[in-house]
């Protein structure tokens, strides 16, 4: 720590955080007996289920996350599956926000176990970038018992990138001739954003490692891949100057969304239709909790034979009423599914969201079965706001 | 493997450093002295929180206890067994 500080001179200093197989080492921390066991996170392999993410025990036996449970338990049959703690994610990584926010104003959540910081000038308080993060790192496992993998780099791409070289528990400085020397010898794979189906194309091409990739004529790949070339020329490259955006100054959300993965497929259209009222409650309860009205609906629609299928309509009012959009993305089902087709998937989606502070123009519209319609949609609010959402439900709801 | 389940538990619980800490509890007649809590966290029903703390006993068994603010009982929510 009393060395040279080698961020010194960098314009930015930025920082990834990247907590180590979160939701494993979440269970193996509250559960010590699990030390040392293969731990995989996710559904009950006994019905349609995923690995979320698994230990490093299990990673050995070739288990990922986003694999079927039933893959994994093949692939790993001494496997502990846990269905894990969805609301002890997500208050680890609350603190975890508070956490992160000591050390730097300008923090960026990247998903739940994920973040970059800007720490430009906070890592003079600590003498260097290093010691910083050493000691959020000491912070993070004293309140959490958790550890994480740190990146620091002048960009959020290669910061992201050196995170992931000293796992677990590791802190990895790297600019941008690090990067090339790291990386210029890897497959194209072990970049940032590609992706099996880009790996191929590149392939096609004669690409197939990150050095061959920077070396690569853009517009020879803007030709091949229209403006996603140009990226793929820069990412390998090591060039980014996409900045650390805060959570205060992270735009709007565009769009509202809730999607499921059925137990079982499903045939009978009342049953297909209880699920889709259930997620169109869960959209309008969260438009009016943050002041929004839709004016697209989509649905989205998965077969059992994985062929997916997505619908939307505008419609003349926008709205944040649960029995519109429901109706609204009923007819949109296709007239096939369910009796014909077999449902896997069913998803349904509010866009094209205005402010509510608009909405004194739309009530022109209204009438007096909106009105109603709203005030009972805003009483069952405050009642689940206060006892829960399992406290009240539409007749012939999803159960 | 996890056992899930829903059982009632008197419980003795520690306040201190604004935290609230199990230390024993009795369920089935039986009393169990905390030795560790290994992790906690809240949810939310509503407006209410609900408490979940992971704890080890003296004899190192693995339990998950949770506090309900609105009911204001403790309950045994899940169990280690082999």
């Amino acid at each position: 720590m009393g060395g040279i500080d080698r961020t010194r001179d960098w314009p930015k200093v930025l920082v990834h955080v990247d907590m180590d197989a979160f939701f494993a080492a979440f269970e193996i921390r509250n559960a010590p007996q699990l030390k040392g066991k293969p731990v995989i996170v996710g559904g009950d392999p006994r019905y349609r289920s995923v690995v979320s993410t698994c230990s490093y025990e299990a990673r050995k036996f070739g288990v990922k996350s986003g694999m079927s449970m039933a893959q994994a338990k093949k692939l790993c049959p001494e496997g502990v599956v846990i269905s894990g703690s969805l609301g002890g994610y997500v208050y680890t990584a609350s603190v975890l926000q508070v956490i992160f926010e000591q050390y730097s104003p300008i923090v960026e959540p990247f998903s739940v176990d994920e973040a970059f910081l800007d720490i430009t000038g906070c890592h003079r308080i600590f003498h260097s970038s290093e010691a910083l993060v050493m000691k959020m790192k000491a912070e993070i496992r004293e309140k959490l018992s958790l550890t994480c993998s740190v990146g620091i780099a002048p960009s959020k791409l290669i910061a992201k990138m050196a995170s992931g070289e000293k796992k677990p528990d590791g802190i990895t400085i790297m600019d941008r001739e690090d990067f090339r020397k790291a990386f210029y010898p890897r497959p194209v794979s072990s970049l940032w954003g590609i992706g099996e189906k880009t790996q191929k194309a590149l392939s096609k091409l004669g690409i197939n490692t990150v050095g061959e990739l920077a070396g690569y004529d853009e517009k020879v790949l803007k030709g091949y891949f229209g403006v996603n070339g140009a990226y793929l020329s820069r990412v390998a490259r090591g060039e980014d100057c996409s900045e650390v955006i805060s959570c205060d100054e992270l735009p709007d959300d565009k769009s509202m969304s809730h999607e499921t993965t059925l137990v079982t497929d499903l045939s009978d259209i009342d049953k297909i239709y209880a699920t889709l009222l259930w997620l169109s409650d869960k959209v309008s309860r969260r438009l009016r909790r943050d002041n929004f009205v839709a004016r697209t609906i989509s649905v989205k629609i998965r077969s059992s034979e994985f062929d997916t299928v997505t619908r939307d309509k505008t419609i003349s009012t926008p709205t944040d009423q649960c029995k519109i959009i429901f109706e609204t993305s009923k007819r949109l089902i296709p007239r096939e599914y369910g009796p014909k087709v077999k449902v896997r998937l069913l998803g349904v989606k509010a866009t094209n969201l205005l402010s509510k502070t608009g909405e004194k123009q739309l009530s022109l519209l209204s009438n007096i079965k909106m009105d109603k319609l709203k005030l009972s949609s805003n009483a069952v609010d405050k009642i689940k706001n206060r006892y829960g959402d399992a406290i009240v439900k539409y007749a012939g709801e999803k159960m | 493997m996890y056992q899930d389940m829903d059982e009632p538990i008197e419980v003795v619980a520690v306040f201190a450093n604004h935290k609230m800490k199990p230390a024993r509890f009795r369920w089935n007649g039986r009393v169990y002295k905390i030795s560790e809590v290994t992790g906690d966290w809240k949810t939310d029903i509503g407006a209410y929180k609900v408490h979940h703390y992971a704890v080890v006993d003296i004899s190192s068994n693995f339990f998950q206890l949770t506090f309900d603010e609105r009911q204001t009982s403790w309950t045994i929510s899940k169990i280690w067994v082999e």
